[in-house]
């Protein structure tokens, strides 16, 4: 570990929380405001500052003002303490995210993630496993039935969809032949360069089974995500506010902000694992100086990740939401036994040297 | 070298620590969340022996599907009828005894077994723990342990399908 290992260490950490998370977790909620006012034919927030821009400022002091209630016979460590569990898993898997080509310093190359880990696929599930303890500690914990009852069916949710997300990721691993995120998106690259030879496609458009696992891997996101049509937690009608009826101010919000630290998480392991990273046809893989493939491959990586961003929240606004038996059935009996037998399917291609 | 074993007592500490609080607790819920403070740190032993791979999966599988699963059930109990009930039932002398016994069993065989034992492996000795390794040593030298283990697995499964099903319905 010498002075050039720290100093990336922090440079990556500042350019990715500065630069990615904080932007899409905050500005996300006021995208998703304006996007559905557009869907239903209004203005949205738009009193704040110029078009509305500062309404999360607003939205954050509001937050921080009002009254914090714990419930009665709640247990209180537990009550505070879930929000914090269900905003950090998907915050820390922003971690194994390779946000840009690697880059020379003084004649040795860094991989853009903060962490480049072998293990990142396991990292990224064991998170992904580990992000159901916020929302079903917040449901117990608030003493509340509606809330139980919604964290409940959260956990079958998100237990049931782990299970295709998880073997759909494998079958990337098997094409791409790594489990570290760098290699994976290098393995998209169509440039030699680079250190690989590679056939440079991007594994969505692998037909069949890159395409199958794009299309499960999607799927699964939004479930995990507890986005619509999967919104299993808060579906008005039924269990009132969802898991978090019970929270309040900043607790909420802390809620709320986790929510959308995991729709940029799933966007950015989209964008990673099917969609080539910052590659891009080997438009910006062939350019000469790294500095230059770094920053422009940082542009296209967050422009992929702002296309994917937007689709989830287009989808809540377009889509109805399923019924709780549809949700089970479409993630055990459909994705589960799809992502199966896509698996077999690209064990075989890659064995019989198709890919 | 220092810093490895400070890391590695406290983990082990830890790991008792949260063992013993998890049979103590009144309230399930409460064992249950011990039981994870458990399993991340036996996950942080794993790593610290640089067997990344067991680390993630120790998460996925202990922390990530089977606590889900009780924590699922513990949650629709009825929880004042079960902490108003003994913690214990009769039989936690005998229970404690065989765990002191295993204890002690493991301390003396330690060396009979593994003669580097109580020692951190080097790193980036023989064995790396890369997944790559892992996965030709499963499916070379202990492919059949590894079959048999998912024999076993299977025919749990099959078994709680069977006993979940009510007699004489039909599916």
């Amino acid at each position: 570990m010498t002075g050039i290992d720290v100093a990336m260490m922090f440079g990556k950490i500042g350019l990715i929380f500065l630069m990615v998370l904080l932007p899409f977790a905050v500005y996300s909620t006021l995208v998703e405001r304006k996007v559905s006012a557009w869907n239903q034919n209004r203005y949205g927030p738009n009193r704040v500052g110029p078009w509305g821009l500062l309404q999360p400022l607003a939205d954050g002091i509001k937050f921080f003002f009002k009254e914090e209630l714990v419930p009665d016979g709640a247990s209180p460590l537990l009550f505070k303490l879930a929000p914090a569990l269900s905003a950090a898993p998907a915050m820390l898997t922003i971690a194994i995210v390779p946000v840009t080509f690697p880059v020379l310093v003084e004649g040795r190359q860094f991989a853009m993630s903060i962490a480049d880990i072998d293990v990142a696929v396991p990292f990224f599930l064991a998170m992904g496993s580990f992000a159901v303890y916020g929302i079903l500690l917040g449901a117990w914990a608030s003493n509340s039935r509606y809330s139980l009852l919604a964290g409940l069916r959260s956990s079958a949710q998100m237990i049931s969809y782990e299970l295709a997300m998880f073997l759909s990721v494998v079958t990337v691993v098997l094409l791409a032949g790594s489990m570290n995120l760098t290699e994976i998106f290098l393995a998209q690259t169509p440039n030699a360069t680079l250190g690989q030879e590679t056939s440079g496609l991007w594994n969505v458009f692998r037909f069949p089974v890159g395409t199958i696992a794009f299309v499960v891997f999607l799927i699964a996101a939004f479930a995990e995500t507890n986005r619509h049509p999967f919104d299993m937690v808060e579906r008005e009608t039924e269990p009132v506010g969802g898991f978090h009826t019970e929270h309040s101010s900043m607790k909420f919000a802390l809620f709320f902000i986790g929510e959308y630290a995991a729709m940029l998480t799933m966007s950015a392991l989209i964008t990673t694992l099917f969609f080539g990273g910052p590659s891009l046809f080997g438009l910006v893989a062939s350019m000469e100086s790294p500095w230059l493939r770094a920053g422009v491959g940082f542009a296209v990586f967050i422009t992929k990740l702002a296309v994917f961003q937007f689709l989830f929240i287009w989808v809540r606004w377009t889509l109805p939401r399923f019924r709780w038996d549809q949700v089970l059935h479409l993630g055990w009996k459909v994705l589960l036994p799809v992502s199966i037998v896509n698996l077999l399917l690209a064990g075989a291609l890659v064995v019989w040297g198709v890919y | 070298m220092l810093t490895a074993q400070a890391v590695f007592y406290y983990m082990a500490a830890a790991s008792v620590a949260s063992g013993l609080l998890a049979v103590t607790r009144r309230n399930p819920v409460q064992s249950m969340l011990w039981v994870l403070a458990l399993f991340l740190h036996v996950a942080g032993i794993f790593l610290l022996l640089s067997a990344e791979f067991l680390a993630a999966v120790q998460v996925i599988v202990y922390a990530g599907a089977i606590l889900i699963f009780y924590l699922f059930v513990v949650m629709l109990l009825d929880l004042p009828d079960e902490e108003a009930k003994p913690r214990f039932g009769k039989h936690w002398p005998f229970a404690a005894c065989v765990g002191v016994a295993t204890t002690l069993l493991a301390w003396l065989a330690q060396g009979a077994v593994a003669p580097a034992a109580g020692r951190l492996p080097d790193t980036g000795a023989a064995f790396t723990g890369s997944v790559a390794e892992l996965g030709k040593a499963l499916f070379g030298p202990f492919a059949l342990p590894f079959e048999l283990a998912s024999l076993v697995l299977l025919a749990a499964i099959v078994g709680a399908v069977v006993l979940a099903r009510k007699r004489g319905e039909r599916t």
